[in-house]
């Protein structure tokens, strides 16, 4: 089980100041969205969190474990930040058996997997002897979002999961990731610019303005949407 | 290579010590020299196709890897004829075949002491 805890975190790009999280707690087994225009620090807060770029001051704690200091982390926790996460030259049965096997998981093993993402991937990913740069935005996304869950991880961070995914796609992803939470009790992070998508999985709501967690919503029968919709101004 | 072993062009011995070598030597000078690239190259693209071929230390690589080689196993040839160059190339290229574990181990440590200025890199070149 996972949770993280960020203490002082901050990250400078020049004189600007993109994440500047004082103390900020998520707890094992929730569901936080964050959401925030862009340029609010959304991606820099993950890449953070998953010491993808180095912070200027502070760090993040995955259970206890500072994630730039150590990489146990690394062993239950799956992520899908942009397309530099796949491997272009792979076919995705490569790809996911790649995945597969630093989790040392084996083919049987991913190929079972596999078969709870089928409604997902629509006949459109598998079997398709093409390379994954050969495959649309949206085909990409899904390749991304079922590598960073092949192996059952305990926290699960995807960044604007719903991108490039067409609606089916969107709802089918919406309840993999509702049906994801509740038999494992993984702790999962998405950030979106999906307000109705985001109130709909998310019981907690993280609102991201110039790097600081502005508001901590508590999205209790998707009573946020009214307070973002507020803030974002949606007509 | 077996359709050259078996013509006669090449003998048993300058193929397995060929082979060895690519394994351990040019290998770990290829893994050695990327620790310190930090540009992407759009491996997308056909050869023919790309706008450029990479930045002059991937140039550097390349010529590292593949130049250094002919280099060495020229000099061996004059200096101890065809058999005991290739007899050197294999000792070399097994050494550093059979101790891969050892310097692959050392690569991933140098790798995660520059990762962020790499992967910083590879994004702005992306």
């Amino acid at each position: 089980m996972a949770t993280i805890k960020i203490n002082n975190l901050q990250k400078d790009f020049g004189e600007k100041r993109a994440v500047d999280i004082d103390n900020y707690v998520i707890n094992n087994g929730d569901i936080l969205g964050l959401v925030g225009n862009n340029g609010a620090g959304k991606t820099t807060f993950f890449r953070l969190i998953l010491d993808l770029l180095q912070a200027s001051n502070g760090a993040a704690f995955i259970n206890d474990i500072d994630s730039s200091k150590s990489e146990e982390w690394k062993n239950f926790t799956g992520a899908f930040i942009d397309e530099g996460f796949l491997i272009d030259y792979l076919t995705p049965e490569e790809y996911f058996y790649f995945i597969g096997k630093m989790y040392g998981l084996k083919k049987e093993e991913v190929d079972e997997r596999l078969t709870t993402f089928e409604r997902f991937m629509n006949g459109e990913v598998i079997g398709q002897k093409k390379f994954i740069r050969n495959f649309s935005a949206g085909n990409k996304q899904k390749i991304g979002i079922i590598s960073a869950m092949i192996h059952n991880p305990e926290l699960l961070i995807l960044d604007e999961p719903f991108n490039f995914l067409d609606p089916s796609s969107q709802s089918i992803i919406k309840h993999i990731l509702k049906d994801y939470s509740q038999q494992t009790g993984a702790t999962i992070l998405i950030s979106s610019h999906n307000l109705n998508h985001t109130t709909d999985i998310c019981p907690r709501i993280a609102l991201l303005e110039d790097g600081k967690i502005i508001r901590d919503i508590d999205n209790v029968d998707n009573s946020a949407e009214k307070e973002l919709e507020a803030y974002f101004n949606v007509e | 290579m077996i359709p050259v072993i078996i013509m006669g062009k090449i003998t048993l011995l300058m193929a397995i010590s060929y082979c060895f070598f690519t394994t351990g030597f040019i290998y770990f000078i290829i893994f050695q020299l990327a620790v310190y690239n930090n540009k992407t190259t759009p491996l997308n693209e056909s050869l023919i196709g790309r706008q450029s071929t990479g930045t002059g230390f991937q140039s550097l690589i390349s010529l590292m890897s593949f130049g250094v080689p002919m280099l060495v196993i020229n000099l061996l040839r004059i200096a101890f004829g065809e058999i005991i160059s290739q007899l050197i190339f294999l000792a070399i290229g097994l050494a550093l075949t059979f101790t891969s574990n050892y310097w692959i181990k050392n690569i991933y440590k140098r790798f995660m002491k520059r990762r962020y200025k790499n992967m910083e890199g590879f994004r702005d070149s992306k």
